[in-house]
């Protein structure tokens, strides 16, 4: 489990102590000299996690609580989690063991308002046995207030000599790109409008203001006084 | 007027849906390749189910059919494009060929937050000028001639249906349909800012969509950016009509020189250099050195001093009402920048004729008229912001002296009027 900080972020961040009593978690909290992104936020979490099967199957070893807090601020959750599910990994087959493996986690990501971030069937591990499957274990989900933040997702780097390749997710000004859809003029209804437009009025002018409720509306409208 | 054009325009947009953008996402699609990605998937259902070699060989020629007509449609729909092609498609081309370029984020050296970007660069667009002076109070002025429809009809009809809207959204098209079903709804809404000499503050509001201008060794300078200013397509109508009468009336009253060329109807670039070129020919027929002495008004439109028209505009005889109406026009607008992750908050700015408007050539050019006059006719011509001087005599050097003479006049009321020459862009040629 790797994670590299970019060089603007290295004198502001922390290292949280040992997450209760979990030894494949490790938790930073990052704070950008001005606010992040032009938000509200002036620091965000990365909890980053190794979580192995246990014994019983049903919950590995880094619990959903652990993995998915509640919490108010920018977070995001990423590591090799080992749970195989239909949403990243669209493709596979899932044995009953693996169902109850992911069910929880996603359910309290979802309750807890958290995303996931992979897209599906891009896979992030490729085994280096021949024989075995590539698969999508690496994991990334940011909560509800780092969502808008978040630009991309990719795993375009070159390997690094691991199975796991290496994942960039990149975080930003929400873009104006997320433009609302706009009218299309051309499809304007015009047997609708035509009778309505027909029948619009448009009320005679008001005589014009005295010239000093004229000048006292100009003066609050430019100066706020 | 504001609240019937408001509800309007929000009946319009009631009655418009939005817009998908998957309906265009692929105009090359035919129904053929429909049926064929039907089959397609058909096989591959039935060779996963059967999983015979037969099966699986049927399933990749057709997947190898699919791809291969949809490689086909592409071409095909792009010949034709082409076969098709405009002048006016011609960037749509391009598009198609290049791809569309991402627009380049803003990084200016001490504005780290978008706020402090947009203070950067409206400073470096609209810098601050002169406050202005409120126009006089609004009254119905009784010499100002009634609008009419055919002047709403004519207004509309220059207007390109392709040009972009502003702020509201709403394009020409949308507009000229109004009009067409009933003439007395626009002419209601744009009578009263005739009558009153007034341009409503609602109709003031712009859009400014920050562009990176190609090739910038660095784009850290705001300087490296360019801006298109979009007003709304309603108020470009009503300038337009104002346009026609403030015309009218400055040519009616000599207010324009004769040399004056370009946003004139009838004068076009043509003109201007036809007339430089003759003027040249005939005065090298005697044997005579010609030289012409070539100036360009360094940021002109954004130079145009508000007070400063209002009493050339005054003093030129023009009605009242025209004279409020362009201080009003002129004073109190603003712009809302666009650009990634801009914050979108409107900013009140100072940008004396704004570049977007179809009544500001006019403006400018009633602006700058005073330069041409003193002078002899025929040795000054413009073409809006470009002057060109054109002397002869038997020598070079007596043409020299003879521009160095002529030019004082023009540059001493330029700065009258608070605008100059750009050193940069003047060209001496013999």
């Amino acid at each position: 489990m790797a994670a590299y900080v970019h060089m603007s972020f290295l004198s502001n961040y922390t290292v949280l102590p040992k997450f209760k009593g979990v030894d494949d978690v490790l938790a930073r909290d990052i704070s950008p000299n001005e606010p992040l992104f032009s938000t509200d936020f002036h620091s965000f979490r990365v909890i980053n996690a190794y979580s192995t099967n246990t014994v019983d199957h049903r919950v590995h070893s880094v619990s959903p609580e652990v993995l998915f807090p509640d919490l108010g601020f920018p977070l995001l959750v990423l590591g090799d989690l080992n749970i195989h599910n239909p949403l990243s990994d669209p493709l596979r087959h899932f044995s009953r063991r693996e169902i109850l493996s992911w069910t929880p986690y996603f359910e309290k990501a979802a309750e807890s308002g958290f995303a996931l971030l992979n897209p599906p069937g891009e896979y992030t591990r490729f085994p280096l046995v021949g024989t075995a499957r590539p698969s999508v274990i690496d994991l990334s989900f940011p909560n509800a207030p780092l969502l808008p933040l978040v630009k991309s997702w990719e795993a375009s780097l070159p390997s690094t000599g691991s199975d796991h390749i290496p994942i960039t997710i990149t975080l930003a000004t929400p873009s104006l790109n997320q433009k609302p859809p706009r009218p299309c003029w051309a499809d304007t209804d015009w047997e609708t409008l035509d009778p309505i437009v027909k029948a619009f009025k448009v009320p005679a002018a008001p005589p014009g203001p005295p010239p000093c409720n004229w000048r006292n509306g100009c003066r609050s409208r430019w100066t706020g006084w | 007027m504001s609240e019937s054009l408001d509800r309007l325009v929000a009946l319009l947009k009631e009655h418009t849906p939005v817009s998908r953008p998957s309906h265009h996402s692929k105009p090359w699609w035919t129904p053929h390749l429909s049926i064929l990605r039907r089959e397609y998937h058909k096989a591959a259902r039935a060779a996963r189910k059967h999983d015979s070699p037969h099966m699986r060989k049927i399933a990749g020629s057709c997947k190898a059919g699919y791809f291969e007509a949809i490689k086909a449609a592409k071409s095909k729909h792009w010949s034709s494009f082409l076969l098709t092609a405009t002048p006016q498609s011609l960037w749509t081309a391009k598009r198609f060929a290049y791809g569309r370029a991402q627009p380049r984020f803003p990084s200016l050296p001490g504005a780290e937050t978008p706020q402090q970007m947009n203070s950067v660069l409206l400073e470096h667009f609209f810098p601050a000028k002169e406050p202005f002076s409120p126009p006089p109070r609004l009254r119905p002025n009784k010499s100002a001639p009634p609008l009419t429809t055919d002047e709403i009809a004519t207004a509309l009809s220059k207007c390109s249906p392709t040009s972009a809207p502003g702020p509201d959204g709403i394009p020409y098209s949308t507009w000229k349909q109004v009009n067409k079903i009933n003439p007395s709804t626009l002419l209601h809404i744009l009578s009263p800012p005739v009558l009153l000499g007034y341009h409503p503050t609602s109709l003031k509001s712009s859009n400014g969509v920050v562009l990176d201008k190609p090739g910038k060794p660095s784009y850290e300078s705001p300087s490296s950016f360019r801006i298109i200013v979009l007003i709304r397509t309603i108020s470009k109508v009503l300038e337009r009509i104002i346009a026609a009468r403030l015309l009218a009336a400055a040519r009616l009253r000599g207010l324009l020189h004769p040399n004056q060329c370009g946003s004139l109807p009838g004068l076009s670039t043509y003109d201007a250099c036809l007339t430089l070129t003759n003027n040249v020919r005939t005065l090298q027929r005697p044997r005579l050195k010609v030289s012409s002495l070539f100036l360009d008004i360094k940021a002109g439109f954004d130079n145009v001093d508000n007070n400063t028209l209002a009493r050339i505009l005054r003093e030129g005889g023009i009605h009242s009402y025209l004279v409020s109406w362009v201080s009003s026009f002129l004073g109190q607008r603003s712009c809302t920048l666009i650009f990634q992750g801009a914050p979108g908050t409107p900013a009140p700015v100072n940008v004396g004729a704004p570049q977007c408007s179809p009544i500001s050539p006019h403006l400018f050019l009633l602006y700058v008229a005073p330069l041409h006059f003193g002078i002899p006719r025929g040795l000054m011509i413009s073409y809006v912001d470009d002057f060109a001087l054109t002397v002869a005599s038997l020598s070079y050097r007596g043409n020299i002296r003879r521009l160095q003479d002529l030019f004082d006049k023009p540059e001493r009321k330029a700065s009258g009027l608070g605008v100059s020459f750009s050193v940069a862009k003047t060209e001496l040629i013999h």
